[in-house]
């Protein structure tokens, strides 16, 4: 069931990570999973709150970091990245 | 640090310890091969299987020993290997003691990223400089880097580098000798003030004789789950573990996620400074080099196609390249026999310099080319930034069968050699995933096992086409036997992922290095370190078990008065031939000098399978008879088959020995392929060799680990015994089940 949240008085969807397409921007709203997975993550620099680019989607995906990281990136039942796509 | 004395030398030889640590990707090994030059040695930390690397740099009058230790992103360790970068920091087990000064790579590209890992070690309040690495290229993307205003942030030394060219390493050293024994000259705090009030709390809780307090106390918090508590609840008491459990509870209650708590401060103190010591250009999405080589590379079709091309040329170089200086061994393994042979008289110690030792060194040395051709080729790839990329691209196929796209290119290295396809899976990070991949990789059909396969279909399997000639019945045989190797390691894979590797679906996360030159010094370093870990580690267990075959093979030796009266004519045949053949040469026409030696090598031959029938190997054979039978094999078969298992390939000259037609015989031997074809079982009139019997050999040989070599490197990159045990008994098991119902089903129907 997808997640709804206020950024700017405008209700947007948060939608899985993966959903994304090639080209697409994005708010990290969550990320969701084993205690290890997200801090894995977290100190690769994705973590909530920041913007990404994704550069390839997919299941495994390709995003960029606003600090030019660029991850590959495959989520599993035990991690889930959602995020807000920014107009 | 620590004084030697030298006894010829009366000054004292200062050596001063330097651990050198980082993110992956900044150019760590290439600033610790361009530090240390050739002083490098090579091992394991005793209990783990991350490899050791040590190396001397002289700086004045001290010499620096530099450790370079895993690349990583965090001090959070979650498993033994990880533990072992935060032990030798402390200067616990495995390390004798801490290090005198911390040497941090960080990539001036990427200091948001990097910084977070700074900011970690700094909590050990140690002696620690920051190495900058890649100023140029930071420079030509726009970004300038004020290193004073980020020495000052930190207190602690920063020095800019560019590692691949040696720029800065006079600034560098100078720096490192100065900043031994001096501790950062401020407290760093990261943390906001609630964060803060609850280490102090865990601090004030930590006994005085707790060493590591601030740093230990920190690193529980935020430890994700349990494992950092377990290795450090000796250093502290029951209280502080009371009191960890109460302010774990305090943050989750009020919505705090222990998994990002550290992340956020850290990061959020990093972007608050960023400013003061980073200028980057305003347009931070410029197109650049990586992105223009990403677009072609990490696309759906363009990129498969360019990543299909790679493992083509990898394929085809690990297998084919080789091959010449495998010859020139080969060639010298020859010439180096022969050479013992017209030293020693024939015997004993002549059979074991040539048959034991010899072959036992050469069978280790004949697969050294394709593991530094593997290892060089994996070396550029890496260090260029592709591997990252090709592994995105199959990513989603692999994780299908619990796998993930870096494992790819160990598993096709293994077609051409399982030796250098299991020691590529060190490029596999995660534990499970890397052993997964090698117990599967000897399942790939590799180079030995094409002569069995070329030698039973010719023999064998009918030469029909179909599709007007367009496909051949020995070709398609050929393809099923690569394909049962490939079908049962997905299927193996799958299974183990399941039962004792269970880890249910797991994710991938990689960091997609940016584009560049590899380091011709890392390229050569990796190929060399492979090199010569196989030769050491894998060399001396592969010549001790070929020296066993060998034994086997040899004793007992026949007794000359009791051999049967046919192989006595052939003895008495032998020494008559000799003694003409060794007559002072006389104008002698009817002497036909190639019928007599033809009738020596049939008398030889006939004795040698004689002597291996009656050798333990040959009553060996005949004792697992009974086990064998259902397979469709005799005991020559069965004694063919043992002979085999430290190198599958020794089956064909084995069989060569057994039916009489001595070691030489190769693949391509038509009168060895006749011999298999009339061979009878003893005593009867019965083909031995069948359509049946050769799909069950053949299907023995594709799934049987029957080489010593590759269960000699599983035991070095597991750093225990119990894997290749485990890789030996599956896969034996596995094999001779597949070889039963090959041939009781196939001999139902031809």
């Amino acid at each position: 069931m997808p997640i709804v949240i206020q950024a700017n008085h405008i209700e947007k969807q948060a939608v899985q990570l993966q959903s994304l397409g090639s080209g697409e921007m994005a708010e990290v709203s969550s990320v969701q999973g084993s205690n290890h997975e997200v801090a894995r993550l977290a100190e690769m620099g994705l973590r909530t709150g920041m913007t990404v680019s994704v550069n390839r989607g997919g299941i495994t995906s390709i995003v960029q970091l606003l600090n030019g990281s660029r991850l590959c990136v495959r989520t599993c039942s035990q991690l889930e990245i959602l995020v807000t796509p920014i107009q | 640090m620590s004084n030697n004395s030298n006894e010829d030398d009366s000054s004292h030889l200062t050596i001063v310890r330097v651990a050198v640590l980082g993110n992956p990707n900044t150019g760590k090994s290439t600033l610790f091969n361009a530090l240390t030059g050739v002083r490098q040695q090579t091992g394991n930390y005793p209990g783990v299987t991350v490899e050791k690397r040590t190396g001397l740099v002289k700086i004045g009058p001290a010499y620096f020993e530099l450790t370079d230790l895993p690349g990583t992103y965090s001090l959070a360790p979650r498993s033994p290997d990880e533990m072992l970068t935060v032990n030798v920091l402390l200067g616990q087990a495995p390390a004798e003691q801490k290090p005198d000064l911390i040497l941090c790579v960080v990539d001036a590209n990427n200091l948001e990223r990097n910084l977070f890992l700074v900011s970690q070690i700094l909590d050990l309040h140690q002696p620690m400089i920051i190495a900058v690495n890649m100023t140029d290229v930071a420079t030509r993307n726009g970004t300038e880097i004020e290193l004073e205003s980020l020495q000052q942030l930190l207190g602690v030394p920063v020095v800019g580098i560019q590692a691949k060219r040696r720029v800065g390493f006079d600034a560098l050293k100078s720096a490192m000798a100065s900043a031994v024994s001096k501790s950062p000259d401020i407290e760093h705090d990261p943390f906001s003030d609630e964060l803060k009030q609850r280490i102090e709390r865990l601090k004030a809780a930590c006994p005085d004789d707790c060493q590591l307090k601030r740093f230990a106390v920190t690193r529980m918090l935020f430890d994700t789950d349990g494992f950092m508590t377990d290795q450090l609840k000796s250093q502290v008491d029951e209280n502080v573990l009371e009191t960890l459990k109460n302010e774990q509870a305090q943050m989750q209650s009020e919505g705090h996620s222990i998994a990002e708590s550290e992340s956020h401060a850290r990061y959020n103190w990093i972007t608050k400074h960023l400013d003061s010591f980073v200028k980057r250009p305003s347009q931070i999405h410029q197109t650049t080099l990586t992105d223009r080589l990403d677009a072609w590379l990490t696309h759906p079709f363009w990129g498969i196609l360019f990543a299909g091309l790679a493992l083509v040329i990898l394929f085809q170089l690990v297998f084919w390249a080789a091959e010449p200086a495998s010859n020139i061994i080969d060639g010298f393994n020859g010439t180096l026999a022969t050479a013992v042979n017209s030293i020693l008289p024939e015997g004993t110690l002549n059979s074991l310099l040539i048959d034991g030792l010899i072959n036992g060194v050469g069978s280790v040395l004949i697969f050294l080319p394709q593991i530094l051709l593997l290892f060089f080729i994996l070396a550029i790839l890496e260090d260029s930034g592709y591997l990252s990329r090709a592994a995105f691209l199959l990513d989603k196929y692999l994780s299908r069968i619990g796998l993930s796209g870096i494992t790819l290119f160990p598993l096709l290295s293994s077609f051409a050699c399982a030796i250098p396809g299991i020691m590529a899976t060190r490029v596999i990070k995660d534990r499970r995933e890397r052993l997964i991949t090698m117990l599967i990789a000897p399942l790939m059909s590799c180079s030995a096992r094409l002569p069995v396969y070329v030698l039973l279909i010719a023999a064998f399997v009918p030469s029909k086409s179909y599709l007007g000639g367009l496909i051949g019945l020995q070709g398609l045989t050929m393809f099923a036997m690569y394909m049962v190797g490939i079908i049962t390691a997905v299927a193996v894979a799958w299974v183990l992922r399941k039962t004792i590797l269970k880890t249910g679906t797991s994710s991938f996360v990689l960091e997609l290095p940016t584009y560049k030159l590899p380091s011709l010094r890392n390229v050569w370093q990796r190929m060399f370190d492979g090199g010569w870990a196989f030769v050491r580690d894998a060399g001396t267990m592969i010549v001790v078990v070929t020296i066993l075959v060998w034994a086997a093979a040899y004793f007992p030796q026949n007794n000359e008065s009791l051999l049967p009266a046919l192989l006595k004519n052939d003895l008495t045949t032998i020494a008559a031939n000799q003694a003409t053949l060794d007559r002072p040469k006389v104008a002698d026409a009817s002497i036909d000098v190639a019928a007599l030696e033809e009738q020596i090598s049939l008398a030889q031959n006939r004795l040698d399978a004689y002597q291996l029938e009656h050798s333990y190997l040959g009553r060996t054979g005949k004792l697992i008879e009974p086990i064998v039978i259902p397979l469709g094999w005799d005991w020559r078969i069965g004694s063919a088959a043992i002979a085999s298992f430290p190198a599958r390939e020794v089956i064909v000259s084995t069989m060569g020995v057994i039916f009489g037609l001595g070691a030489d015989t190769d693949e391509e031997s038509d009168s060895l392929k006749s011999s298999l074809a009339t061979a009878t079982w003893e005593g009867t009139d019965r083909p031995l060799f069948t359509l049946p019997v050769a799909l069950s050999i053949m299907i023995f040989f594709a799934l049987c680990a029957q080489c010593v070599s590759t269960l000699a490197v599983i035991r070095r990159e597991t750093n225990s015994y119990r894997w290749p045990i485990f890789t030996f008994a599956y896969m034996t098991i596995l094999a001779y089940v597949a070889a039963l119902l090959t041939f009781q089903i196939s001999d139902r129907i031809f």
